[in-house]
């Protein structure tokens, strides 16, 4: 029996049906990537900011002295640390090594910086850099408020890339804003981070924690 | 020379189900991906907003009348509009008071202290409890 082609009518219906298959592949492939995309983007910036809540916690709790109102430059950056019942974006504080008569401070530096590594669907974005000295002991002992940052011997540097927008630490939902409670012994960490995806919807959270020095004098 | 026949209505069907299957498969997998991120999402701000809570009350507790003042309190806002919270003390002996802080689901349609009971656990995020020592 001879063989007849297809008709006009079945390629065209045959094409129609290819085209759309295509297409909704095409969709559904672009909104797995899109979806893995913004999932990364906004699971990277909020493990950062745990694991910079969880250091903040440890360290701020075993921590004696805040160098309130300090102004100066550290590790390459201005730092302004807010005086009691102020807020700001720098901290500093020193962490005893133990409770004998001459021990030994590590002094702690927050501070947020440009990213080290550029981005360029986000130029502004900022990264946390906690910075630990080196342990000195105080002089005269037990006196963590006549140590000098600024004279001291660089330690280890931890960097924590949450991607924190540029904008001011004030108002009640700034990117990066750190609050000392009237007290002087309590303080407020905001953060809001910002992540403009190559692809797709900007990705943007909110997480807030407090701080409560229990070593203080 | 035999003819090449088209596919069966049975073989184009199995094709066709094979095909759903493993669609649906990859769909559930999205979803749930979804919902992970969403519950991650939630877990971390109903943590910190909690913790920092606490923290609080721990800094209040830490002065004579900070202490003596510790007292329960009834639902309020807690900072973020997603969630409101209430405060539990109780004194089990002289000297040391127990503290349960309660963080709830905010409702947004009701008041600015109600509970979205439509939730699991009526609404209940998290339970956070402690014992301060009188400073």
């Amino acid at each position: 029996m001879k063989r007849r082609g297809l008709s006009l009518m079945e390629v065209l219906i045959a094409g129609s049906l290819m085209v759309g298959i295509l297409i909704t592949a095409e969709a559904t492939v672009r909104y797995l990537w899109n979806n893995n995309q913004r999932m990364r983007d906004a699971l990277g910036p909020r493990q950062q900011i745990r694991s910079f809540f969880l250091q903040l916690k440890r360290d701020l709790r075993s921590a004696s002295f805040l160098f309130l109102g300090y102004d100066g430059n550290l590790m390459g950056e201005h730092i302004t640390v807010p005086a009691a019942g102020g807020t700001g974006t720098a901290l500093l504080f020193a962490v005893p090594s133990d409770d004998s008569a001459n021990t030994e401070y590590t002094v702690c530096l927050l501070t947020p910086r440009a990213r080290s590594q550029y981005d360029a669907n986000n130029p502004d974005a900022r990264e946390l850099l906690y910075h630990r000295y080196k342990s000195v002991p105080s002089v005269p002992p037990n006196t963590p408020g006549g140590l000098m940052p600024a004279s001291m011997a660089i330690g280890t540097s931890k960097v924590f890339d949450v991607y924190l927008p540029p904008g001011p630490a004030t108002g009640s939902d700034p990117p990066f804003s750190i609050r000392i409670s009237n007290n002087g012994a309590g303080i407020r960490v905001m953060t809001h981070f910002l992540v403009n995806p190559q692809r797709g919807n900007k990705v943007t959270e909110r997480y807030d924690a407090f701080f409560t020095l229990r070593n203080n004098v | 020379m035999r003819q090449p026949r088209g596919a069966t209505l049975a073989e184009v069907a199995l094709g066709t189900f094979i095909f759903a299957v493993f669609s649906l498969g990859v769909l559930a997998l999205l979803i749930r991906c979804n919902q992970l991120n969403h519950q991650d999402k939630s877990l971390s701000q109903v943590n910190s907003l909690s913790e920092g809570l606490m923290e609080e009350l721990v800094m209040l507790a830490r002065s004579e009348d900070g202490f003596q003042n510790l007292a329960s309190q009834s639902l309020r806002p807690a900072g973020d509009p997603d969630y409101v919270y209430s405060v539990e003390v109780s004194t089990p002996m002289t000297g040391l008071k127990k503290v349960t802080l309660l963080l709830y689901y905010h409702d947004p349609s009701g008041s600015a202290a109600a509970i979205d009971t439509a939730r699991p656990n009526l609404g209940l995020a998290t339970c956070l409890g402690t014992a301060l020592e009188q400073p």
